[in-house]
Protein backbone atom coordinates (compact mmCIF):
# COMPACT_ATOMS: atom_id res chain seq x y z
CA UNK A 1 0.00 0.00 0.00
CA UNK A 2 1.85 3.02 -1.03
CA UNK A 3 -0.73 5.36 -0.64
CA UNK A 4 -2.90 5.99 2.38
CA UNK A 5 -6.12 7.56 2.98
CA UNK A 6 -6.89 9.96 6.26
CA UNK A 7 -8.33 12.33 8.45
CA UNK A 8 -6.13 14.90 10.12
CA UNK A 9 -5.52 18.38 11.53
CA UNK A 10 -2.78 20.64 10.04
CA UNK A 11 -0.44 21.64 12.89
CA UNK A 12 2.12 23.00 11.44
CA UNK A 13 3.62 24.20 7.98
CA UNK A 14 7.24 24.82 6.71
CA UNK A 15 8.59 26.20 3.31
CA UNK A 16 10.90 23.68 1.03
CA UNK A 17 12.41 24.72 -2.02
CA UNK A 18 10.75 27.45 -4.62
CA UNK A 19 7.31 26.11 -4.20
CA UNK A 20 6.54 23.54 -1.62
CA UNK A 21 6.07 23.09 1.70
CA UNK A 22 6.36 20.64 4.50
CA UNK A 23 3.14 19.87 6.25
CA UNK A 24 2.68 19.13 9.73
CA UNK A 25 -0.39 17.22 10.62
CA UNK A 26 -1.93 15.31 12.93
CA UNK A 27 -3.43 11.69 11.60
CA UNK A 28 -6.20 9.59 12.05
CA UNK A 29 -4.65 6.62 10.91
CA UNK A 30 -0.78 7.45 11.16
CA UNK A 31 -0.03 9.87 13.75
CA UNK A 32 1.95 12.97 13.46
CA UNK A 33 3.38 12.89 9.92
CA UNK A 34 5.11 15.45 8.19
CA UNK A 35 4.31 15.63 4.33
CA UNK A 36 5.28 17.41 1.56
CA UNK A 37 3.12 19.52 -0.43
CA UNK A 38 3.91 20.50 -3.84
CA UNK A 39 3.45 23.60 -5.77
CA UNK A 40 1.34 24.48 -2.75
CA UNK A 41 2.67 28.46 -2.59
CA UNK A 42 1.86 28.77 -6.23
CA UNK A 43 -1.44 31.02 -6.01
CA UNK A 44 -2.52 28.21 -8.91
CA UNK A 45 -2.20 25.59 -6.48
CA UNK A 46 -5.08 23.49 -6.39
CA UNK A 47 -4.50 22.91 -2.77
CA UNK A 48 -5.63 26.45 -1.99
CA UNK A 49 -6.01 26.98 1.01
CA UNK A 50 -6.54 23.54 2.47
CA UNK A 51 -3.36 22.63 4.39
CA UNK A 52 -3.65 26.07 5.66
CA UNK A 53 -2.76 25.22 10.20
CA UNK A 54 -5.98 24.56 12.22
CA UNK A 55 -7.63 22.85 8.65
CA UNK A 56 -9.41 19.33 9.51
CA UNK A 57 -9.45 17.42 6.25
CA UNK A 58 -9.43 14.30 4.36
CA UNK A 59 -6.14 13.30 2.65
CA UNK A 60 -4.66 10.62 0.63
CA UNK A 61 -1.01 10.89 0.97
CA UNK A 62 1.83 8.84 -0.92
CA UNK A 63 4.30 7.01 1.04
CA UNK A 64 7.47 8.41 -0.33
CA UNK A 65 11.20 7.00 0.09
CA UNK A 66 12.29 9.96 2.08
CA UNK A 67 9.33 12.46 2.79
CA UNK A 68 5.69 11.10 2.20
CA UNK A 69 3.62 13.50 -0.32
CA UNK A 70 0.15 14.95 -0.14
CA UNK A 71 -1.98 13.97 -3.41
CA UNK A 72 -5.33 14.70 -2.28
CA UNK A 73 -6.79 17.18 0.69
CA UNK A 74 -10.32 17.71 0.69
CA UNK A 75 -11.34 20.31 3.83
CA UNK A 76 -13.45 19.21 6.71
CA UNK A 77 -13.53 22.24 8.67
CA UNK A 78 -11.37 25.15 8.42
CA UNK A 79 -12.13 26.75 11.32
CA UNK A 80 -12.77 30.00 10.90
CA UNK A 81 -13.88 31.29 13.51
CA UNK A 82 -10.39 30.52 15.36
CA UNK A 83 -8.13 32.13 12.62
CA UNK A 84 -10.18 35.13 12.44
CA UNK A 85 -10.48 36.11 16.08
CA UNK A 86 -6.81 37.18 17.51
CA UNK A 87 -7.79 36.04 20.67
CA UNK A 88 -8.92 32.44 19.97
CA UNK A 89 -5.92 31.72 17.30
CA UNK A 90 -3.44 32.21 20.27
CA UNK A 91 -5.06 29.33 22.30
CA UNK A 92 -5.44 27.17 19.05
CA UNK A 93 -1.95 27.85 18.62
CA UNK A 94 -1.25 26.41 22.31
CA UNK A 95 -3.22 23.19 21.53
CA UNK A 96 -1.60 22.37 18.08
CA UNK A 97 2.06 23.01 20.33
CA UNK A 98 1.19 20.73 22.43
CA UNK A 99 0.36 18.15 20.15
CA UNK A 100 3.43 18.90 18.37
CA UNK A 101 5.24 18.31 21.63
CA UNK A 102 3.50 15.70 23.21
CA UNK A 103 2.99 13.44 20.55
CA UNK A 104 5.40 10.34 20.35
CA UNK A 105 7.20 10.11 16.81
CA UNK A 106 6.13 6.60 15.19
CA UNK A 107 3.00 6.40 17.01
CA UNK A 108 -0.73 6.42 16.18
CA UNK A 109 -3.26 7.38 18.55
CA UNK A 110 -7.00 8.18 16.82
CA UNK A 111 -8.06 9.51 19.91
CA UNK A 112 -5.44 12.38 20.28
CA UNK A 113 -7.03 12.91 16.39
CA UNK A 114 -10.32 13.02 18.05
CA UNK A 115 -9.52 15.15 20.78
CA UNK A 116 -8.08 17.82 18.82
CA UNK A 117 -10.91 17.69 16.62
CA UNK A 118 -13.42 18.03 18.97
CA UNK A 119 -11.23 21.03 20.58
CA UNK A 120 -10.78 22.95 17.91
CA UNK A 121 -14.66 22.26 16.73
CA UNK A 122 -15.53 23.49 20.37
CA UNK A 123 -13.46 26.53 20.43
CA UNK A 124 -14.70 27.53 16.72
CA UNK A 125 -17.98 28.25 18.19
CA UNK A 126 -17.82 29.07 21.63
CA UNK A 127 -18.01 32.51 23.45
CA UNK A 128 -17.07 31.08 26.67
CA UNK A 129 -13.12 31.68 28.03
CA UNK A 130 -10.73 30.35 25.60
CA UNK A 131 -8.56 29.73 28.76
CA UNK A 132 -11.25 27.05 29.82
CA UNK A 133 -11.23 25.47 26.50
CA UNK A 134 -7.31 25.08 26.44
CA UNK A 135 -7.32 23.71 29.71
CA UNK A 136 -9.73 21.28 29.21
CA UNK A 137 -8.09 19.88 25.80
CA UNK A 138 -4.76 19.91 28.55
CA UNK A 139 -5.64 17.68 31.04
CA UNK A 140 -7.79 15.55 29.00
CA UNK A 141 -4.12 15.48 26.54
CA UNK A 142 -2.78 14.40 29.31
CA UNK A 143 -4.72 11.73 30.15
CA UNK A 144 -4.72 10.14 26.32
CA UNK A 145 -0.62 10.30 26.47
CA UNK A 146 -0.60 9.03 30.41
CA UNK A 147 1.30 11.91 31.96
CA UNK A 148 -1.88 13.71 33.57
CA UNK A 149 -1.03 14.03 37.19
CA UNK A 150 -2.86 12.13 39.83
CA UNK A 151 -5.10 14.48 41.57
CA UNK A 152 -7.23 11.77 43.61
CA UNK A 153 -4.90 9.90 45.96
CA UNK A 154 -1.84 10.64 47.57
CA UNK A 155 0.57 9.44 44.98
CA UNK A 156 3.50 8.37 47.42
CA UNK A 157 1.94 5.91 50.27
CA UNK A 158 -1.78 5.95 47.65
CA UNK A 159 -4.03 7.24 51.27
CA UNK A 160 -6.82 8.92 49.96
CA UNK A 161 -6.27 12.13 52.23
CA UNK A 162 -8.90 14.75 51.67
CA UNK A 163 -7.06 17.65 52.82
CA UNK A 164 -3.96 16.99 50.78
CA UNK A 165 -3.00 20.26 48.60
CA UNK A 166 0.34 19.81 48.06
CA UNK A 167 1.51 18.93 44.92
CA UNK A 168 4.34 17.49 44.22
CA UNK A 169 6.27 17.86 40.87
CA UNK A 170 8.86 15.17 41.58
CA UNK A 171 6.31 12.76 42.46
CA UNK A 172 3.67 14.00 39.64
CA UNK A 173 0.69 13.93 41.78
CA UNK A 174 -0.21 14.99 45.39
CA UNK A 175 1.31 13.78 48.49
CA UNK A 176 -0.34 13.68 51.76
CA UNK A 177 0.55 14.91 55.12
CA UNK A 178 2.62 12.17 56.31
CA UNK A 179 4.62 11.79 53.08
CA UNK A 180 5.49 15.05 52.39
CA UNK A 181 7.52 15.14 56.13
CA UNK A 182 10.20 13.40 54.20
CA UNK A 183 11.18 16.50 52.86
CA UNK A 184 9.70 16.94 49.24
CA UNK A 185 9.32 19.76 47.53
CA UNK A 186 5.60 20.48 47.15
CA UNK A 187 3.39 23.40 46.37
CA UNK A 188 -0.45 24.13 47.65
CA UNK A 189 -3.18 23.81 44.95
CA UNK A 190 -6.86 25.28 46.16
CA UNK A 191 -9.35 22.62 46.34
CA UNK A 192 -11.54 24.47 44.33
CA UNK A 193 -8.71 23.58 41.45
CA UNK A 194 -8.30 20.05 42.11
CA UNK A 195 -11.97 20.05 41.20
CA UNK A 196 -12.37 21.77 38.32
CA UNK A 197 -9.39 19.09 37.03
CA UNK A 198 -11.93 16.33 37.93
CA UNK A 199 -15.26 18.19 36.10
CA UNK A 200 -13.27 19.50 32.81
CA UNK A 201 -11.48 15.54 32.70
CA UNK A 202 -15.01 13.69 32.32
CA UNK A 203 -16.99 16.12 30.42
CA UNK A 204 -17.40 16.63 26.75
CA UNK A 205 -16.74 19.57 25.18
CA UNK A 206 -20.12 20.76 24.78
CA UNK A 207 -20.65 20.11 28.26
CA UNK A 208 -17.79 22.27 29.33
CA UNK A 209 -20.16 25.39 29.51
CA UNK A 210 -22.31 24.43 31.67
CA UNK A 211 -19.34 23.43 34.76
CA UNK A 212 -19.21 26.89 36.67
CA UNK A 213 -15.73 28.05 36.45
CA UNK A 214 -13.85 30.67 37.77
CA UNK A 215 -11.40 32.54 35.97
CA UNK A 216 -8.60 32.14 38.59
CA UNK A 217 -9.05 28.41 39.36
CA UNK A 218 -8.57 28.34 35.25
CA UNK A 219 -5.64 29.91 35.52
CA UNK A 220 -4.01 28.07 38.43
CA UNK A 221 -5.04 24.80 37.18
CA UNK A 222 -3.22 26.07 33.75
CA UNK A 223 0.03 26.84 35.60
CA UNK A 224 -0.21 23.57 37.62
CA UNK A 225 -0.13 21.96 34.59
CA UNK A 226 2.45 23.64 32.71
CA UNK A 227 4.53 23.13 35.61
CA UNK A 228 4.37 19.17 34.97
CA UNK A 229 5.12 18.92 31.55
CA UNK A 230 7.94 21.39 32.08
CA UNK A 231 9.10 18.70 35.10
CA UNK A 232 7.88 15.52 33.30
CA UNK A 233 8.22 15.94 29.46
CA UNK A 234 10.71 18.95 29.73
CA UNK A 235 8.04 20.54 27.35
CA UNK A 236 7.88 24.76 27.21
CA UNK A 237 5.40 25.32 25.01
CA UNK A 238 6.68 29.24 23.36
CA UNK A 239 3.24 30.05 22.27
CA UNK A 240 2.33 30.65 25.84
CA UNK A 241 3.68 33.93 25.97
CA UNK A 242 1.27 34.89 23.58
CA UNK A 243 -2.14 34.54 25.49
CA UNK A 244 -3.70 36.89 28.06
CA UNK B 1 34.10 8.82 0.07
CA UNK B 2 34.60 11.86 -2.17
CA UNK B 3 35.11 11.69 -5.78
CA UNK B 4 36.44 15.44 -5.51
CA UNK B 5 39.25 17.26 -4.85
CA UNK B 6 38.31 19.42 -1.73
CA UNK B 7 38.56 22.73 -2.97
CA UNK B 8 35.67 21.81 -5.14
CA UNK B 9 34.00 19.77 -2.57
CA UNK B 10 33.64 22.85 -0.27
CA UNK B 11 32.27 24.89 -3.39
CA UNK B 12 29.52 22.25 -3.65
CA UNK B 13 28.84 22.40 0.08
CA UNK B 14 28.45 26.04 0.35
CA UNK B 15 26.24 25.76 -3.17
CA UNK B 16 23.93 23.33 -1.54
CA UNK B 17 22.86 26.16 1.74
CA UNK B 18 22.12 28.29 -0.72
CA UNK B 19 17.74 27.97 -1.09
CA UNK B 20 16.28 25.83 -3.70
CA UNK B 21 20.13 24.30 -4.45
CA UNK B 22 20.01 20.08 -4.51
CA UNK B 23 23.53 18.55 -4.68
CA UNK B 24 22.82 18.17 -8.42
CA UNK B 25 22.28 21.48 -9.31
CA UNK B 26 25.32 22.73 -6.82
CA UNK B 27 27.20 20.35 -8.71
CA UNK B 28 26.57 21.61 -11.83
CA UNK B 29 26.91 25.18 -10.95
CA UNK B 30 30.53 24.32 -9.36
CA UNK B 31 31.69 22.53 -12.44
CA UNK B 32 29.96 25.55 -14.46
CA UNK B 33 32.16 28.14 -12.54
CA UNK B 34 36.06 26.14 -12.65
CA UNK B 35 35.09 26.05 -16.64
CA UNK B 36 34.91 29.32 -16.68
CA UNK B 37 37.33 32.11 -16.82
CA UNK B 38 39.56 33.24 -13.02
CA UNK B 39 37.60 36.99 -13.86
CA UNK B 40 34.20 35.37 -13.55
CA UNK B 41 34.69 33.61 -10.71
CA UNK B 42 36.72 36.92 -9.56
CA UNK B 43 33.44 39.01 -10.32
CA UNK B 44 31.18 36.58 -8.58
CA UNK B 45 32.83 35.97 -5.45
CA UNK B 46 33.41 40.09 -5.43
CA UNK B 47 29.59 40.98 -6.30
CA UNK B 48 28.61 38.36 -3.57
CA UNK B 49 30.47 40.07 -0.73
CA UNK B 50 30.25 43.77 -1.50
CA UNK B 51 26.33 43.09 -1.78
CA UNK B 52 26.25 41.62 1.89
CA UNK B 53 28.82 44.10 3.37
CA UNK B 54 27.46 47.12 1.43
CA UNK B 55 23.65 46.61 1.93
CA UNK B 56 21.99 47.11 5.08
CA UNK B 57 18.26 47.97 5.85
CA UNK B 58 16.36 51.27 5.24
CA UNK B 59 16.20 53.56 7.59
CA UNK B 60 12.69 54.05 7.21
CA UNK B 61 10.73 51.15 5.55
CA UNK B 62 13.38 48.40 6.73
CA UNK B 63 13.82 47.05 2.65
CA UNK B 64 17.33 46.96 1.26
CA UNK B 65 19.25 49.84 0.66
CA UNK B 66 23.03 50.98 -0.09
CA UNK B 67 22.07 54.43 1.60
CA UNK B 68 20.88 55.19 4.68
CA UNK B 69 17.01 55.05 2.72
CA UNK B 70 16.37 52.67 0.17
CA UNK B 71 15.83 53.77 -3.31
CA UNK B 72 11.91 53.94 -3.02
CA UNK B 73 11.99 56.06 0.12
CA UNK B 74 14.53 58.77 -1.28
CA UNK B 75 12.39 58.79 -4.56
CA UNK B 76 10.57 62.45 -5.05
CA UNK B 77 7.68 61.21 -6.93
CA UNK B 78 6.14 58.25 -4.99
CA UNK B 79 3.38 59.26 -2.70
CA UNK B 80 3.90 59.72 0.55
CA UNK B 81 0.57 59.49 1.77
CA UNK B 82 0.37 55.64 1.75
CA UNK B 83 2.04 53.18 2.95
CA UNK B 84 2.00 49.15 1.85
CA UNK B 85 2.90 46.99 4.45
CA UNK B 86 4.61 43.50 4.02
CA UNK B 87 6.21 40.60 4.97
CA UNK B 88 9.47 40.55 3.33
CA UNK B 89 11.47 42.89 0.66
CA UNK B 90 10.83 40.47 -2.14
CA UNK B 91 7.15 41.37 -1.55
CA UNK B 92 8.15 44.71 -2.63
CA UNK B 93 9.44 43.52 -5.92
CA UNK B 94 6.19 41.76 -6.61
CA UNK B 95 4.14 44.71 -6.17
CA UNK B 96 6.32 46.90 -7.89
CA UNK B 97 6.03 44.81 -11.06
CA UNK B 98 2.51 45.55 -11.15
CA UNK B 99 2.90 49.64 -11.40
CA UNK B 100 -0.10 49.94 -9.37
CA UNK B 101 0.60 50.97 -6.44
CA UNK B 102 3.14 54.62 -6.43
CA UNK B 103 3.36 54.96 -2.05
CA UNK B 104 5.91 54.07 0.19
CA UNK B 105 6.33 50.41 1.81
CA UNK B 106 7.04 48.98 5.40
CA UNK B 107 8.97 45.76 5.84
CA UNK B 108 7.75 43.68 8.78
CA UNK B 109 10.80 41.21 7.70
CA UNK B 110 8.74 38.42 8.87
CA UNK B 111 5.15 37.30 10.71
CA UNK B 112 3.49 36.16 13.95
CA UNK B 113 4.33 32.71 14.46
CA UNK B 114 3.45 31.51 18.12
CA UNK B 115 4.51 28.24 18.13
CA UNK B 116 7.85 29.44 16.41
CA UNK B 117 8.21 31.64 19.83
CA UNK B 118 8.11 34.76 17.23
CA UNK B 119 5.86 37.72 18.70
CA UNK B 120 5.21 41.27 17.24
CA UNK B 121 8.27 42.61 19.38
CA UNK B 122 10.96 40.86 16.64
CA UNK B 123 8.63 42.24 13.82
CA UNK B 124 9.43 45.94 12.81
CA UNK B 125 5.82 47.03 14.15
CA UNK B 126 6.95 49.26 16.43
CA UNK B 127 8.66 51.18 14.03
CA UNK B 128 6.06 50.94 11.86
CA UNK B 129 4.17 52.81 14.32
CA UNK B 130 7.01 55.28 15.47
CA UNK B 131 6.41 56.02 11.41
CA UNK B 132 3.10 57.62 11.96
CA UNK B 133 3.64 60.39 13.87
CA UNK B 134 4.27 63.11 12.86
CA UNK B 135 3.72 62.21 9.07
CA UNK B 136 0.80 63.07 6.70
CA UNK B 137 0.04 59.02 6.00
CA UNK B 138 -3.47 58.76 5.27
CA UNK B 139 -3.53 54.77 4.44
CA UNK B 140 -2.17 52.30 5.79
CA UNK B 141 -2.54 48.95 2.94
CA UNK B 142 -2.20 45.74 4.86
CA UNK B 143 -0.15 43.36 1.91
CA UNK B 144 1.01 40.65 4.27
CA UNK B 145 0.43 36.83 2.86
CA UNK B 146 -3.36 35.85 2.53
CA UNK B 147 -2.32 32.40 4.88
CA UNK B 148 -3.08 32.12 8.88
CA UNK B 149 0.12 33.64 9.45
CA UNK B 150 -0.07 36.67 7.35
CA UNK B 151 -3.96 36.90 8.17
CA UNK B 152 -3.37 37.52 11.93
CA UNK B 153 -0.14 39.75 11.59
CA UNK B 154 -2.84 42.10 9.73
CA UNK B 155 -5.36 41.84 12.19
CA UNK B 156 -3.05 42.06 14.98
CA UNK B 157 -1.67 45.70 13.03
CA UNK B 158 -4.99 46.83 12.35
CA UNK B 159 -6.07 46.40 16.10
CA UNK B 160 -2.44 48.87 16.94
CA UNK B 161 -3.59 51.29 14.12
CA UNK B 162 -7.27 52.23 15.45
CA UNK B 163 -6.33 54.89 17.77
CA UNK B 164 -4.32 56.36 14.99
CA UNK B 165 -7.41 56.86 13.19
CA UNK B 166 -5.86 56.66 9.38
CA UNK B 167 -7.71 54.46 6.96
CA UNK B 168 -6.57 50.62 6.80
CA UNK B 169 -7.26 48.38 4.16
CA UNK B 170 -6.39 44.91 3.83
CA UNK B 171 -5.41 43.55 0.11
CA UNK B 172 -8.27 41.64 -1.37
CA UNK B 173 -7.93 37.94 -1.42
CA UNK B 174 -10.05 34.99 -2.52
CA UNK B 175 -10.63 33.10 -6.33
CA UNK B 176 -7.62 33.94 -8.37
CA UNK B 177 -7.57 35.72 -11.59
CA UNK B 178 -8.15 33.09 -14.25
CA UNK B 179 -9.31 30.42 -11.25
CA UNK B 180 -12.61 28.34 -11.48
CA UNK B 181 -14.91 28.19 -8.51
CA UNK B 182 -15.60 24.79 -8.65
CA UNK B 183 -11.96 24.09 -7.51
CA UNK B 184 -11.80 26.72 -4.36
CA UNK B 185 -11.33 25.74 -1.00
CA UNK B 186 -13.87 26.62 1.59
CA UNK B 187 -11.46 29.36 3.31
CA UNK B 188 -10.30 30.80 -0.02
CA UNK B 189 -14.03 30.69 -1.23
CA UNK B 190 -15.49 31.97 1.87
CA UNK B 191 -12.77 35.03 1.71
CA UNK B 192 -13.86 36.03 -2.18
CA UNK B 193 -17.68 36.53 -0.69
CA UNK B 194 -16.20 38.48 2.51
CA UNK B 195 -14.12 40.63 0.41
CA UNK B 196 -16.93 41.06 -2.71
CA UNK B 197 -17.03 44.33 -3.94
CA UNK B 198 -20.21 45.97 -6.27
CA UNK B 199 -20.15 46.80 -9.61
ZN1 LIG C 1 1.08 9.59 51.46
ZN1 LIG D 1 12.86 52.68 2.48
Amino acid sequence: MRNYKTKGIVLKSMNLGEADRIITIYTEREGKVAAVAKGIRRTKSRFGARLEVFTDLNLIIHRGKSLDIITNANTIDPHLGIVSNLDKINYGYAMLELVIKTAPEGQTDARLYQLLAAALDYLNKTDIDSGAVLVTFNIKLLAITGFLPNLSVCVVCGDKDKRTVKYSPADGGMVCGGCRASGREVFTVKEPVILLAHRLLYKHFVEVEAVPIEKRDVVELARLLRFHLAYHLNIKLKSEAFLE
Amino acid sequence: MSYYSKPLNNLINELVKLPGIGPKTAQRLAFFILESSIENAENLARALVKAKSGIHFCRDCFNFANDELCPICQDPKRNRDLICVVEDAKDIVAIEKTHQYHGLYHVLQGTIAPIDGIGPEQLKIAQLLKRLKNTTIKEIVLATNPNIEGEQTAMYIAKLLKPFNIKTSRIASGIPVGGELEYADELTLSCALAGRREI
